[in-house]
């Protein structure tokens, strides 16, 4: 427990989250700060298209033995996650089918940036993990999408359909996050350390600044996005809190069985617990928008993403350290 | 000089719909528009204000010009396809030199 609490502790007075909480607590007092959107929309694209160089150039110089069973079981998870969710929300929460099966969608997916801040935060404890976890980070964006329109059509929900089901497919392989996760990793894996010493100045040495930055938009929109929480019944507000301890355990557990490492496991565990904010909600806007876009917005973004960027990566961290050897 | 009388057809939705309107706008034969994004507001959705990164709570507004036949079917196919979707959608009557245009 102390050290879980150090850990937190640690965590908690790092730029990165410090600058979430600079956001947060500015957003609380109603402060007029922002960051104009196209500013934030840039910044998103980098941080997506530097960390998919970094993972490509880590993986040109290391062994991929154990990347495909990695990313299989990955894309598994992401299909399945959506089920546990969706069976949680409609038992328990009492959600209606759309909203039950959007939400669920959304747990399934992953936030780049709750993952980022771990990898920040593995680095600074000096934690290796495996480079492909960038490639598993990748094939969990979408799939959950697809189970997410699933369930709501087994449970009588029909989403859109012809034009909106096209933008679905797109959505899934050519969603701008897919495109610059795998793109990057690609160019970062033909080019090489070597390669990447050409573009280190932006891409590696500016990384952490650039992150703080973003944090810190993301402590205001979340905070703001809480303004909605009246909306939301209390069961929807522990679903935010549970189902991302759920699929960190499956992540831990999945980590377990692929031996990864414990910074790898860790890893694995804000995949599976950590919730999309920017690729489904996009999709589900479109293609089930019976679903209240008020409610799976403010879950993922103003529930979940401070609860793991704050508390779940040093408890995800501390669980995978004493389990995986 | 003559003028040409047209519908000026609005369009506020959201923006995450707004390629699924123009396509539809094109196959009713709808020959232009202009797109204004970044449109915030407050309505009957509540606020939509695009501070997300998603951008899922932007709306944008399509403005196009068109005759009135057009304009009315646009105007009474909206409520099918605009539904479940924050959207308002009005004509007005406007006058243009450049008939052939529209």
């Amino acid at each position: 427990m102390s050290d879980f609490l150090a850990l937190a502790a640690a965590n908690l007075l790092s730029p990165i989250v410090l600058c979430f909480v600079l956001g947060a607590v500015a957003a609380g007092l109603r402060s007029d700060l922002s960051i104009p959107d196209s500013v934030a929309k840039g910044i998103a694209i980098y941080l997506m298209l530097a960390i998919g160089l970094k993972g490509g150039v880590s993986m040109a110089g290391a062994e991929s033995e154990g990347a495909v069973p990695a990313i299989v079981v990955a894309i598994a998870v992401s299909f399945a996650l959506p089920v546990v969710g969706y069976f949680l929300l409609r038992r328990l929460a009492r959600a209606p089918v759309a909203d039950a099966a959007a939400i669920a969608a959304h747990y399934g997916s992953v936030s780049v940036v709750t993952f980022v801040t771990a990898q920040q935060f593995l680095a600074a404890r000096g934690v290796p993990f495996e480079p492909y976890l960038v490639a598993m980070l990748a094939a969990m964006e979408t799939p959950a999408i697809v189970t997410g329109l699933a369930l709501a059509r087994m449970g009588g929900v029909a989403g859109r359909s012809g034009e909106a089901r096209g933008h679905v497919l797109r959505e899934v392989f050519l969603n701008g996050s897919v495109v610059l996760l795998v793109g990057g990793f690609a160019i970062g894996w033909i080019v090489g350390p070597q390669g990447m010493v050409k573009v280190a100045p932006l891409m590696v040495d500016l990384f952490n600044g650039l992150l703080c930055l973003f944090l810190l938009d993301m402590g205001l929109v979340a905070v703001r996005q809480l303004r909605s929480i009246s909306e939301l019944r209390p069961a929807l507000i522990a679903f935010a809190i549970v189902m991302p301890i759920i699929g960190a355990a499956v992540g831990i557990v999945g980590g377990y069985v692929l031996g990864l490492s414990a910074g790898g496991a860790a890893l694995f565990a804000i995949l599976g617990g950590s919730a999309s904010y920017i690729a489904v909600p996009a999709a589900m806007r479109l293609a089930l928008p019976q679903a209240r876009a008020s409610i799976y917005v403010t879950l993922s973004l103003g529930i979940t993403f401070p609860f793991n960027v704050v508390f779940g990566i040093p408890f995800y961290y501390a669980v995978a350290e004493r389990l995986v050897v | 000089m003559e003028f040409h009388k047209r519908k000026r057809i609005e369009i506020i939705v959201e923006a995450v719909k707004s390629r699924d309107v123009i396509a539809w706008l094109t196959r009713r034969g709808v020959r232009g528009y202009s797109l204004v994004p970044n449109v915030s507001g407050f309505g009957r959705q509540g606020a939509r204000i695009p501070a997300d990164v998603a951008g899922i709570f932007e709306n944008v507004l399509i403005i196009a010009i068109a005759g009135e036949d057009v304009a009315r079917q646009v105007l009474a196919e909206s409520v099918q396809e605009l539904r479940d979707f924050a959207a308002i959608v009005t004509l007005s009557d406007v006058e243009v030199a450049r008939g052939d245009h529209f």
